[in-house]
C-alpha cells in the first residue's frame, strides 16, 4: 500500500492582460479497486467567477471554470490525497490468446464488451491502420495470450523509442512518432492504442502520475514530476489492464490514474479558450508526494 | 371540365400542359398512368388556362421581380463568379389533397417521435446499444455523436424541437423517408417566401384553392422557444438566430427568418458568455439571451468543448446549457440523428421504443458492417446505391448498377472486407413533375420534398406545407439546391375555407404596440451602420473632388491654365493620402497626362484612397446589415456592386464618377428620408457626420499645405468641390474672397455642407445614443462637446485679422481634427465589440 499526496500546478503568465477565459481541467483521481481517493481539490488564482465540477461520458471527474477579471496570470493548483494498493503481477494473470479477445470484441458477450467496443474504433488522436497493425502483429503473434503481448509491446516501446521532452507538440501526428522513434509519453499511450486497435483489440488512454525516485543519495526535488499517460487493454471477462511503455512495465502502486478515455483530447489536464492575453508562457509542476 | 379527356387537353394548342413528358420510371405529379391529369390539378390548370399565354408571362417577370426584389438568394459554395445566386421558384405548386397530406401526418409525426426517443436515448441510458438494437459500432462511430451532451437531455418529453424529413415517391406513387435534417434544417425560410410570393402572383387562384396556411407552424415553433426559457432576468423572451455569416449558403434565410420571427439576428462575435449565462453584446449593454435558435453546426458551436478552432461559436456555450442558463434549438448534439447508418435500424428502433411498424417507411437501408444486413443487399447489389457510412460534406455514390463486372467485383470485396465504412439505400427515383419553362411549355423534372416538424406541448406539429425541389437535370439521381435545382411551393388543399393567420396580425390580447425594437441593437450591427456611413460618405466626396478636377482639366466648365491644373491635381493627392502621386519628383509627366493616375484613384479597388475601394468597403459593410436595410437601399447598393469599366479617357471617367454620386447621394437620401430616427440611425447619422468633417479639414489642410490661401482659382474650386457656388454667388453674386468662402465652409451652419453643420449635428446625435454608466455624462459626450467648443470659441474674423492668417489657421484645423479623433475612438470603445483574439491553451501530458 502506497500514500501519496499530490500536487499538480500549472502557470500561465501572459504579455498582455486577458479579458476572460473559461477552462477544463482533469486533475481528480478516482476511486476504484486499486486506488482510493481520499480528498481532493483545486484553487484558481485569481479567484474564478466560475468553478463547477462534473463527471463526463466516460466517469471521469472534471472541473469547469471561468477567470472573467482581466489577470496576467492564471495558477491552477491541484492537490489530492490518495492510496494506491499493489496489483498482481500482470505476468501472473492467465489470459486467452489475442485473437480470441478480438473475436470476442466482434461479438459482444455482455455490457462490459459493449462498452468496451467503442475504444476500438479510431479516434481523434489515434488513427487505425495497416501501419500500426504490421507494427502490432511483430510483438502479436499468433495465439500470444492477450496480456503477454501487451507487456512485450510496452517493453519494445521502451527499448526501441527514445524519451525526449519537448519533442512533439499537441499536433503532431502519430505516423511521425512512428518514424522518428522519439516522443513524449503521451506519444508512447497513443502508438500503443493505435497498435492494439488497428488489430481490433480494445485500448484506452489513462492519465495520471506516477512517483518518481531521484538519483542514489540525493534528495528528491519539489516539484520536479510531471502529469503521465499510458494505455490500458481490454480482456473481455477480465477487465482493464495498464502499461506504462514510458518507463516499459504494467503499472505498479506508484501509479495514481485520474482519469481514462478514448485519447489525449478526452482527458487534457488543462485546456482552455482565452481572450487576448497576448504570447504566454506555461510552467507545469507536479509533486508525487509519498507519505510514510 | 376542360381537362376531361385526352383529346381535348391535345386540341388546344395554348394549353401548358400539350407536350409535357413525365419521366419514365417515376410516379408523375401531374398526370395518371392513362395520361389524364389528376383531379387535384384540374382547378390550377384552368385558371393557367383562364390567365392565358401573355399573361402567364407577365406573372412570371411580376414573380422574378418579387425574388428580386426580397433579395432571396442563395449561396452557392465553390463557384467563384457567381456565388450568390436567386432564389428559383417555379410558377405551378407541388398540390397535395388534404386526405393524402392527413395520413403522411401520421407517418411523419410517428417519425418525429422515433428521433426523440432515439436522441435522448443515445444521451442517456444507451438502450439501443445494451439491448443490442443497433451495432455498437454505429453509434461510437456516428459523426455528430457529441460525448460532451451525455445526460443533458432528460427532463423534457420531447427534446428535438425542430427538424426536417425529406420525402421521395417511389414508382408506384407511395411516399418515403429519404433523410431528416436535424441540427440546423433550412428551408422553412425559403417555403414561407415561396408562398407570400406565389400568393401575391396568383391572388385568386391561391384564395379560391383553399390552400392550408403554413404561417401556424411559425406560430408554433415561436411558442414552443418561448416555452424554453429558463433562470432568466428578461420580462420578454430574449431569442436570437444564430448565423455563421453572410457567406453561409442560406444567410438570407437566417436573415429572413429573424425578421419575421421577431428575433435579433447574431453572429458568433455577438455573443459572450459570462457567469455561465449567454450575452448578447449590444449598444446598450450585455443583454441575456434565454434562446438561440441556431443555424451553425453542432461542431463550430463551442470552441471550448468542440471543434477548437472554430470562430463560430460561443465558448462556454455547453457549459451555459449544462447550467440550464440558456436553451439552444436544436440541441447541441442533434446532429447524429442525421446519419444514414442510424437510419438502417430506424424501423427495428420503432418497434424497441414504441412496439410499433413505421406508417411512413424509410428508402429501404441497411448498414454494410451488420452481417445480416449485408447479405440482404449482396443478394441483388444491383437493386441499391452504396453510399458511405458516415455524412459528410464530399460523398460518392455508387451506382453498383452502372458498373462493369470488374468494378462490380471490385465493390463486392470492399464490402465484404470494410462493410462498417458503407450503406446501401433502395434507389428512390422521386416523382416526375412539371416545370414551367420560359415558354409556358411544361417540362418534367423530379421530384423530392421537405417536410418541417415542431414539437408543441402536445406534441410534434407537421408544417402544412413544405419545401419541393426539382430538378430538371434528370440524369442527375439526387436533388439539392448546391447542384442548382428550382423548388415549389407546395399547397395543401383543404376541404373547408382557410382563415388568414401571420404573425403580422394575432389577436387582439396578442398585440403590443412597441416604439421600441424588440432587443438592443447588437454592437456589430451598431458599428457596420457606423462604417457603412463612413465609406459611403468617404466615397461620395472623393467622387465629388474627382469629377470636379476632371471638369476643371477638360474645360467642361471655365477654362483653367497648366498651373492651375497641376494645383488641383497636388491637392488630390494630398486629399487621397495616395503619395506621390502628382506630389512626386518626377510628376510632370503624371501632371501633364493624369489619366492614368486618375484611373487608378477611381478604379483600383486595392488603392486605399480610391473610389472604387471605399465603394467596396461600404458594400462589405451592408452585407453584415441586410437584416437593417431597406429593400430600396439594398437594391441602390447593389447597382455600385457591378465591376466599372476601367476608363482611360477623361470624359468617360467623368460621367462614371456622375453616375456614383447620384447613387451615393439616393443613399444618404434614402437614410435621411425612410429610416426611424432609432439607434441604428444615429450611427449612421455620426458615420456620415464625422466623415463628412474630417473630409473637410482634409482639403483645407491641404490647401494650406500648398500654401494657397489666397489663390482664386483654388478657392473658387474650394466652393465647387463642396457644391455650395450656388449658395454662395446668391450671397456674394461673383466676387469671391476667401474669407467669405471660408465663412460660409467653416461657420454657416444652415449650409449641409460646412463643417459647422456637422459639428452641430454631431453635437445633437450624441446624446440620443443610449446611456452607457447611469450618473455620469459619458465620455461620448464630453468628446462632441470638447470638439463643438474647440470650433465655437474660434472666429473667422479673428484669424484674418491676423498677419498670418495661415499660422493661426493651421494649427486650429489639427485641434478639430484631434477632436474628432478622440470622438471616434469614444464610440468605438464604447458601443462596438472589440473582438479580441481568441486563444486556445492546453498542457500535454509528460
Amino acid at each position: 500500500m502506497a500514500e501519496y499526496e499530490v500536487t499538480h500546478t500549472t502557470r500561465y503568465n501572459y504579455s498582455e492582460k486577458v479579458g476572460h477565459c473559461l477552462n477544463i481541467a482533469y486533475l481528480t483521481p478516482q476511486s476504484d479497486n486499486r486506488q482510493t481517493c481520499k480528498s481532493s481539490s483545486v484553487f484558481v488564482n485569481p479567484y474564478p467567477t466560475i468553478l463547477n465540477q462534473h463527471q463526463d461520458y466516460f466517469g471521469n471527474k472534471y472541473y469547469y471554470f471561468s477567470v472573467e477579471d482581466a489577470h496576467s496570470s492564471l495558477e491552477v493548483i491541484g492537490k489530492t490525497h490518495v492510496v494506491t494498493v499493489p496489483l498482481t503481477p500482470v505476468e501472473d494473470v492467465f489470459s486467452p490468446p489475442w485473437e480470441n479477445a478480438a473475436a470476442t470484441l466482434r461479438s459482444p458477450q455482455s455490457e462490459a464488451d459493449i462498452r468496451a467496443q467503442e475504444f476500438i474504433l479510431p479516434s481523434p488522436f489515434v488513427p487505425v491502420s495497416d501501419l500500426f497493425a504490421n507494427f502490432a502483429r511483430e510483438t502479436f503473434t499468433p495465439q500470444k495470450p492477450v496480456l503477454a503481448a501487451a507487456l512485450e509491446l510496452t517493453r519494445r516501446i521502451y527499448a526501441e523509442f527514445k524519451y525526449q521532452q519537448k519533442s512533439t507538440n499537441i499536433l503532431t501526428p502519430l505516423t511521425e512518432v512512428y518514424q522518428k522513434r522519439t516522443g513524449v509519453c503521451q506519444d508512447f499511450a497513443h502508438l500503443c492504442i493505435a497498435a492494439l486497435r488497428s488489430i481490433g483489440l480494445a485500448a484506452q488512454y489513462t492519465s495520471g502520475y506516477i512517483e518518481t525516485f531521484p538519483p542514489k543519495d540525493q534528495p528528491k526535488l519539489r516539484g520536479s514530476d510531471a502529469s503521465h499517460a499510458w494505455f490500458s487493454v481490454y480482456v473481455p471477462g477480465q477487465g482493464w489492464f495498464d502499461f506504462d511503455p514510458t518507463n516499459g512495465k504494467a503499472i505498479g502502486e506508484e501509479f495514481i490514474v485520474t482519469a481514462r478515455g478514448r485519447d489525449f483530447g478526452d482527458v487534457s489536464p488543462l485546456k482552455g479558450i482565452l481572450f487576448g492575453g497576448g504570447k504566454h508562457t506555461l510552467k507545469v509542476e507536479v509533486d508525487v508526494h509519498r507519505i510514510d | 371540365m376542360l381537362y376531361d379527356t385526352v383529346m381535348s387537353v391535345e386540341n388546344r394548342p395554348t394549353s401548358p400542359i400539350q407536350g409535357y413528358t413525365p419521366i419514365e420510371g417515376s410516379y408523375d405529379e401531374l398526370l395518371d398512368a392513362k395520361g389524364f391529369p389528376r383531379e387535384k390539378y384540374k382547378f390550377i390548370l384552368n385558371s393557367y388556362e383562364e390567365i392565358g399565354e401573355t399573361e402567364m408571362a407577365l406573372r412570371r417577370k411580376e414573380l422574378t421581380r418579387l425574388l428580386r426584389e426580397n433579395g432571396v438568394t442563395y449561396n452557392v459554395y465553390g463557384s467563384a463568379e457567381e456565388t450568390e445566386r436567386l432564389w428559383s421558384l417555379d410558377l405551378m405548386p407541388f398540390l397535395m389533397e388534404s386526405s393524402e397530406f392527413s395520413s403522411l401526418e401520421r407517418g411523419l409525426l410517428q417519425r418525429g417521435e422515433l428521433l426523440n426517443a432515439l436522441f435522448k436515448d443515445l444521451y442517456g441510458a444507451r438502450r439501443l446499444l445494451f439491448d443490442r438494437i443497433v451495432p455498437p459500432e454505429v453509434v461510437y462511430a456516428a459523426q455528430g455523436f457529441l460525448r460532451q451532451c451525455h445526460n443533458l437531455y432528460q427532463t423534457r418529453d420531447r427534446e428535438l424541437l425542430f427538424f426536417s424529413s425529406d420525402l421521395a415517391r417511389r414508382a408506384d406513387g407511395t411516399f418515403v423517408v429519404i433523410g431528416d435534417r436535424a441540427q440546423a434544417p433550412s428551408g422553412t425560410g425559403y417555403s414561407l417566401e415561396n408562398r407570400i410570393v406565389l400568393s401575391r402572383v396568383f391572388p385568386s387562384l391561391y384564395r379560391d384553392s383553399e390552400v392550408h396556411r403554413v404561417a401556424i407552424f411559425f406560430r408554433s415553433l415561436r411558442k414552443t422557444l418561448a416555452t424554453l426559457v429558463r433562470n432568466s432576468p428578461n420580462q420578454e423572451p430574449v431569442v436570437v438566430l444564430l448565423t455563421p455569416g453572410p457567406e453561409n449558403e442560406t444567410y438570407f434565410e437566417h436573415v429572413y427568418l429573424a425578421g419575421y420571427l421577431g428575433y435579433t439576428l447574431a453572429q458568433a462575435t455577438d455573443l459572450t458568455v459570462r457567469n455561465n449565462r449567454v450575452f448578447i453584446k449590444t449598444v446598450e449593454g450585455h443583454q441575456q439571451v434565454d434562446v438561440i435558435f441556431r443555424r451553425t453546426d453542432d461542431l463550430f458551436l463551442d470552441p471550448l468543448e468542440l471543434k477548437g478552432d472554430s470562430l463560430l461559436g460561443v465558448p462556454g456555450l455547453i457549459e451555459a446549457v449544462r447550467s440550464g442558463n440558456v436553451s439552444v434549438v436544436n440541441p447541441l448534439g442533434s446532429a447524429v440523428l442525421e446519419n444514414r447508418s442510424l437510419m438502417a435500424y430506424f424501423p427495428a428502433l420503432c418497434k424497441f421504443y414504441f412496439g410499433e411498424e413505421l406508417i411512413l417507411p424509410n428508402t429501404e437501408t441497411y448498414y454494410l458492417g451488420d452481417a445480416q444486413h449485408r447479405s440482404e443487399v449482396m443478394q441483388n447489389l444491383t437493386r441499391f446505391v452504396v453510399k458511405p457510412s458516415a455524412r459528410t460534406g464530399n460523398t460518392r455514390h455508387i451506382y453498383p448498377a452502372q458498373l462493369g463486372r470488374d468494378g462490380l467485383a471490385e465493390l463486392t470485396a470492399r464490402i465484404q472486407a470494410q462493410g462498417e465504412n458503407y450503406i446501401a439505400q433502395e434507389i428512390v427515383p422521386g416523382s416526375s413533375i412539371p416545370v414551367l419553362d420560359q415558354n409556358n411549355r411544361m417540362v418534367a423534372g423530379k421530384c423530392v420534398i421537405r417536410t418541417f416538424q415542431v414539437a408543441t406541448e402536445s406534441g410534434y406539429q407537421v408544417m402544412p406545407g413544405g419545401l419541393a425541389r426539382v430538378s430538371t437535370r434528370t440524369d442527375e439521381l439526387i436533388v439539392t439546391n448546391q447542384s442548382g435545382a428550382g423548388s415549389k411551393d407546395i399547397w395543401i388543399l383543404a376541404s373547408e375555407p382557410q382563415k388568414d393567420v401571420s404573425l403580422l396580425r394575432q389577436n387582439a390580447a396578442e398585440t403590443r404596440i412597441s416604439r421600441k425594437s424588440s432587443g438592443g441593437v447588437p454592437s456589430r450591427i451598431a458599428d457596420n451602420i457606423f462604417w457603412m456611413a463612413r465609406y459611403a460618405e468617404r466615397a461620395e466626396n472623393l467622387s465629388r473632388l474627382l469629377k470636379n478636377v476632371i471638369a476643371r482639366i477638360t474645360q467642361i466648365e471655365d477654362s483653367a491654365g497648366a498651373e492651375d491644373i497641376a494645383k488641383l491635381l497636388k491637392m488630390v493627392t494630398h486629399v487621397t493620402a495616395e503619395y506621390p502621386g502628382f506630389l512626386g519628383d518626377d510628376a510632370a509627366d503624371l501632371l501633364q497626362r493624369p489619366e492614368k493616375e486618375l484611373n487608378r484613384l477611381i478604379y483600383d479597388s486595392s488603392t486605399h484612397g480610391s473610389v472604387r475601394y471605399n465603394i467596396l468597403a461600404l458594400i462589405r459593410a451592408s452585407r453584415n446589415l441586410r437584416e437593417s436595410l431597406s429593400d430600396d437601399m439594398r437594391r441602390v447598393i447593389s447597382q455600385l456592386e457591378a465591376p466599372p469599366y476601367a476608363s482611360m479617357v477623361l470624359s468617360v471617367q467623368h460621367a462614371h464618377l456622375f453616375d456614383v454620386v447620384i447613387y451615393l447621394s439616393s443613399i444618404s437620401g434614402l437614410s435621411q428620408e425612410n429610416m426611424s430616427r432609432e439607434v441604428g440611425w444615429h450611427f449612421l447619422e455620426l458615420g456620415r457626420r464625422i466623415e463628412r468633417a474630417t473630409f473637410s479639414l482634409r482639403i483645407l489642410k491641404a490647401y494650406l499645405a500648398l500654401g494657397n490661401l489666397y489663390d482664386k482659382f483654388m478657392v473658387e474650386n474650394l466652393l465647387n468641390i463642396n457644391d455650395i457656388r450656388i449658395t454662395y454667388t446668391r450671397r456674394y453674386r461673383h466676387r469671391i474672397e476667401t474669407d467669405s468662402v471660408l465663412d460660409i465652409l467653416l461657420y454657416d451652419e444652415t449650409n449641409p455642407r460646412s463643417l459647422g453643420y456637422q459639428l452641430a449635428r454631431i453635437r445633437d446625435a450624441v446624446p440620443m445614443l443610449p446611456a452607457r454608466n447611469e450618473g455620469s455624462r459619458p465620455a461620448t459626450e464630453k468628446a462632441a462637446l470638447k470638439l463643438y467648443t474647440a470650433y465655437r470659441v474660434t472666429d473667422i474674423r479673428e484669424i484674418f485679422s491676423t498677419e498670418n492668417a495661415n499660422e493661426r489657421l493651421g494649427p486650429w484645423l489639427d485641434t478639430l481634427s484631434a477632436g474628432i479623433e478622440e470622438l471616434h475612438r469614444s464610440i468605438t470603445e464604447t458601443y462596438f465589440t472589440y473582438v479580441e483574439e481568441q486563444v486556445r491553451i492546453g498542457e500535454m501530458n509528460g
